[in-house]
């Protein structure tokens, strides 16, 4: 184990975020995440969620004064470059229709790092042969990524964010375009990667069904996060509330249900 | 009869010769970036920064520029017009608006100069101050082409051009397949996102500036937009991808080139034409499929 696995994967500590003066979007946000957790954080449209992601994907930082963003003990822009985070994108976000095969896309982030006159060596060719492998898209990896049905490229990306080695694996919106049985098979998709590497799962969605089936913590964020326990805590009453933007109090009677790796004031000075 | 009367002029004609080197340099530019510029939409930006040309011309007749100098006024004139649509568009115009606002305002401002150089020509002070400098090439040229008057130096350019083009592109080809192929990941994997969109925007740029020389500046879009469209019909691989946009952009140059020739009619209308065909034959072959 090197030194950095005494740092939570991912810590905000007191972090408010607004895009105009006046109305933040996130507020007073303290989390942390250990290392080896499944977290979900489920949020309406507009509760933050990407926001967060970019937060913790250094693409936003927050304003001085306005907390602070670690990510595996590192500032979140440093842990980007180091290519430590993986990051699943919006199916919808993505260019299918571009001349590539599966193997091209799964090796797309891991050969990043190079000089552009290197080609990619053995140990990672093979990272990238053995994510495709384990996503279970071996028979498919010289097919054109637009002839994959949506769960597929799912699996693809996935394989993708895991073939450059990250020690944080961090998925948006992972149900959107996806049927039930491809929901199905992602949610042990999830269980085999977590199992089998034992990274940081974090999946924001608005979604409860992508976020039930493959986490063992669940975190709701409308704002501030209101919401953080093992899946079973999250009742029916909970959700209505939270969609309904009105959760505060009976979040705060919920407080310390049973045994937690998602703290809550995880600043750690 | 056909072709024989190309092949005479090729043989004797230096001109001939030229406008088929500097054409396939060109196509070759152009086919590298044409599959990109139709994944990213960036069709009616290369049609925005084509039309900026428009004010650089403008700006080098009036000044009477010639040779390199001149070439680096052009291009100035669309990379700065890119980076103009770029900025409007982050803010609270649209792209399409902000290249429609760039396009008119630079063509206006090309042919107000180009206008103002006509009247400007009555004053002995003008005339002598353009003493020595080209004669600025006539409305269709500009327009539509004049590949046939590229010479030795237009070769040189194409060649220029279509090195920095493959270069740049093999050069940044991993965070540029990632960017392209989803803009998120890249932006989550430290890839910059605007440096990449900027890099796209200086290769248009180049392409525009030399390729305006073949099919004018209205139809050089057609040399960036048409090979990608019509890979995209019938491949779904890179490599081959590459190669049919590579392969449709030389006919159509070459064939346009012919026809010039043999017909007598302009050659940049020409090879905008092959190139159409190309397409609707594509189409057709994929809807056989």
């Amino acid at each position: 184990m090197n030194h950095q696995s005494e740092h939570p994967a991912v810590a905000l500590c007191d972090v408010t975020f607004a895009y105009q003066p006046g109305s933040p979007v996130l507020e007073k946000i303290n989390f942390t995440v250990q290392r080896g957790t499944r977290l979900g954080i489920l949020g309406p449209n507009g509760g933050g969620k990407s926001t967060l992601l970019k937060l913790i994907l250094g693409l936003l930082s927050p304003a001085p004064g306005k907390g602070e963003v670690s990510v595996l003990g590192m500032a979140p822009r440093l842990a980007t470059r180091k290519r430590l985070v993986g990051y699943l994108p919006q199916r919808l976000d993505v260019e299918w229709r571009a001349p590539l095969s599966v193997r091209q896309v799964a090796g797309m982030t891991a050969a990043l790092g190079l000089q552009p006159w290197q080609s990619p060596p053995q140990v990672v060719r093979e990272r990238i042969e053995r994510m495709i492998e384990l996503v279970g898209m071996k028979e498919l990896a010289d097919r054109p990524i637009g002839d994959l049905s949506g769960g597929q490229q799912q699996r693809v990306f996935i394989a993708r964010a895991l073939a450059a080695a990250p020690q944080l694996l961090l998925l948006d919106e992972p149900t959107v375009g996806i049927d039930q049985k491809g929901q199905e098979q992602f949610a042990s998709l999830l269980r085999t990667i977590h199992a089998e590497l034992g990274i940081t799962i974090l999946i924001v969605s608005h979604d409860l069904r992508a976020i039930a089936a493959g986490c063992d913590q669940i975190a709701v964020l409308s704002r501030t996060l209101h919401y953080h326990a093992a899946p079973e805590g999250l009742t029916p009453q909970v959700l209505a509330e939270v969609f309904h933007h009105d959760i505060a109090a009976f979040a705060h009677a919920q407080h310390g249900n049973g045994p937690h790796h998602v703290h809550s004031g995880g600043c750690s000075h | 009869m056909l072709a024989w009367q190309t092949l005479d002029y090729l043989r004797e004609f230096a001109f001939a010769r030229q406008a088929v080197m500097a054409g396939v340099l060109i196509a070759t530019a152009s086919a590298a970036l044409s599959s990109i510029v139709v994944l990213k939409r960036l069709a009616f930006v290369g049609q925005g920064i084509s039309h900026a040309a428009f004010g650089g011309i403008g700006v080098v007749a009036i000044l009477g520029l010639a040779g390199f100098a001149a070439e680096l006024v052009i291009f100035a004139f669309c990379l700065a017009s890119a980076l103009l649509i770029a900025g409007l568009s982050r803010a609270r115009t649209r792209e399409d608006t902000a290249i429609g606002i760039v396009l008119v305002a630079t063509m206006a401002l090309g042919f107000m100069l180009l206008g103002l150089r006509q009247n400007l020509m009555q004053w002995d002070v003008y005339r002598e101050f353009l003493a020595g400098s080209p004669p600025v090439s006539g409305w269709d040229a500009i327009l539509f082409g004049s590949i046939m008057v590229s010479g030795a130096a237009g070769v040189w350019m194409s060649a220029i051009v279509a090195g920095l083009v493959l270069l740049g592109l093999w050069w940044w080809r991993r965070p540029l397949m990632t960017y392209v192929f989803d803009e998120k990941t890249a932006e989550a994997a430290g890839v910059s996102t605007r440096a990449m969109r900027g890099l796209l925007l200086v290769l248009l740029a180049l392409v525009v500036v030399v390729g305006m020389k073949v099919v004018g500046v209205v139809l050089v879009s057609a040399l960036l937009v048409l090979p990608g469209a019509i890979a995209a019909q019938l491949c779904q691989r890179l490599v081959p991808t590459l190669i049919v946009c590579w392969v449709a952009a030389i006919l159509g140059v070459l064939g346009g080139l012919v026809a010039s020739l043999e017909l007598s009619v302009p050659p940049g209308p020409a090879i905008v034409l092959v190139l159409v065909v190309e397409f609707a034959m594509s189409a057709i072959l994929r809807r056989r499929r």
